[in-house]
């Protein structure tokens, strides 16, 4: 018996139904979950020697968000292929809006966003995608506080850029869940 | 001013690009790349919100359920053999009855999806604006009944393109957003398209469905706001 195995077995019964949940909140089914679960310490195993103590749990959690992250990735690759859409020269989508009434077209909207540095346009992002801004701390490793700061300032460089008042964008409190 | 769903909007229009591949994302885990790198990943990440949600789900915390799992046994020193073992065939029967809940939950589900169904509930949708009565800006409302819902946007006087888009937009939260999208859905003879929806993909509220004409170009064509009822006999939760 390999030297740790011991070891690698205490891991896999203390952390298996942690990693399990994870998966499943990710929206893997029970069995999918299972067998990414089987990958996860799997990629622990083979790099037992290189973890000790508490770096072993992160090193876990590391192991199943790489697996999630591939299984994922692989599906939404997956489902893209064939809906390469051109959307450079889209219509301007908002008939709606007060975009339009400023005169101010989505394309141009989404070219200042481009331009805003990714400090600023990663959080501004993630926010719009509907994360909390808990979750866009947890993500960009950094507080809460300064998701709230970077979105102001991209608030600040977008007004500059297009000349537009923008809506607050970190004062909707009703992100936070 | 523009508004949040502006933003989302413009946001959703620029094109996503390829998402960080394995290697890369394995570096950013073990912490080898730079700041700028971390960054510029970060936000190349923040296209793929299903793949930004890996990084922000919290971990169960392992510690946390033994405490809950042997809280019981140390609050009872002097009968702890009893409680322990009591404790562990108790664990062992839920963990059991939920192994086993599942695995015939996954059987159940799997064979639900593969056989016939018959309790499905057409809606033929006819776009926002466009419905000729005085009530066309209200949502239309679907069934109340049925287990799946076959939604049927049509077109009205619209021209022929080489491939259509459809979105669902949640329009329950602050931020619309799309719940699904998909491109290559065929507009049948009659000029709709047919989108089947397990009615336990939407919870009750308002939705919009919006259709696109794509011909080297995208062109919204038309829109169509929808309202799912809570289902006969379901309670408010």
């Amino acid at each position: 018996m390999n030297p740790g195995d011991d070891r690698f077995e205490e891991l896999y019964r203390r952390y298996r139904r942690s990693i399990l949940a994870y998966l499943q909140r990710l929206g893997f089914s029970y069995d999918q979950a299972n067998d990414l679960a089987q990958d996860a310490f799997t990629r622990v195993y083979r790099n037992m020697g290189r973890y000790r103590g508490e770096a072993e749990w992160n090193y876990v959690k590391t192991a199943a968000q790489n697996v999630a992250y591939n299984a994922i990735r692989a599906r939404a690759t997956h489902k893209r292929k064939g809906d390469n859409v051109p959307l450079e020269n889209q219509t301007d989508l908002a008939a709606r809006g007060a975009a339009a009434e400023e005169k101010v077209a989505l394309s141009e909207v989404g070219a200042a966003i481009e331009k805003l540095p990714p400090s600023l346009n990663a959080p501004l992002r993630l926010w719009l995608e509907g994360f909390t801004y808990s979750e866009v701390a947890s993500m960009l490793k950094i507080t809460v506080d300064a998701v709230k700061s970077r979105l102001r300032d991209a608030r600040s460089r977008l007004r500059a850029m297009l000349g537009v008042e923008i809506e607050g964008l970190e004062d909707d409190d009703d992100q936070e869940k | 001013m523009i508004r949040k769903s502006d933003l989302k909007a413009a946001v959703d229009a620029l094109p996503p690009g390829e998402p960080p591949s394995s290697e890369e994302i394995e570096a950013y885990l073990n912490g080898e790349l730079s700041k700028e790198e971390e960054e510029r990943l970060q936000t190349r990440l923040a296209h793929f919100p299903e793949l930004a949600r890996v990084f922000t789900e919290p971990f169960p915390d392992p510690h946390e359920a033994e405490v809950v799992e042997f809280a019981a046994a140390s609050s009872r020193p002097l009968v702890f053999w009893r409680t322990a073992a009591i404790a562990a065939a108790v664990t062992a029967a839920v963990f059991g009855g939920l192994m086993f809940q599942s695995q015939s939950k996954a059987r159940r589900l799997t064979s639900e999806l593969t056989r016939p169904r018959t309790d499905l509930e057409n809606a033929l949708l006819l776009p926002d604006g466009q419905r000729g009565n005085p009530d066309e800006e209200a949502p239309i409302t679907l069934p109340a009944s049925g287990e799946d819902l076959l939604l049927m946007p049509a077109l009205i006087h619209q021209p022929e393109f080489r491939d259509y888009r459809v979105d669902i937009l949640d329009l329950n939260v602050p931020a619309p957003r799309p719940v699904w999208s998909s491109t290559g859905i065929r507009r049948r003879s009659d000029d709709t398209f047919e989108i089947w929806v397990p009615r336990t993909f939407l919870n009750p509220g308002i939705y919009q469905l919006v259709v696109y004409g794509i011909d080297g170009t995208m062109e919204p064509l038309a829109k169509y706001t929808v309202k799912v009822p809570r289902r006969a006999g379901q309670s408010p939760s």
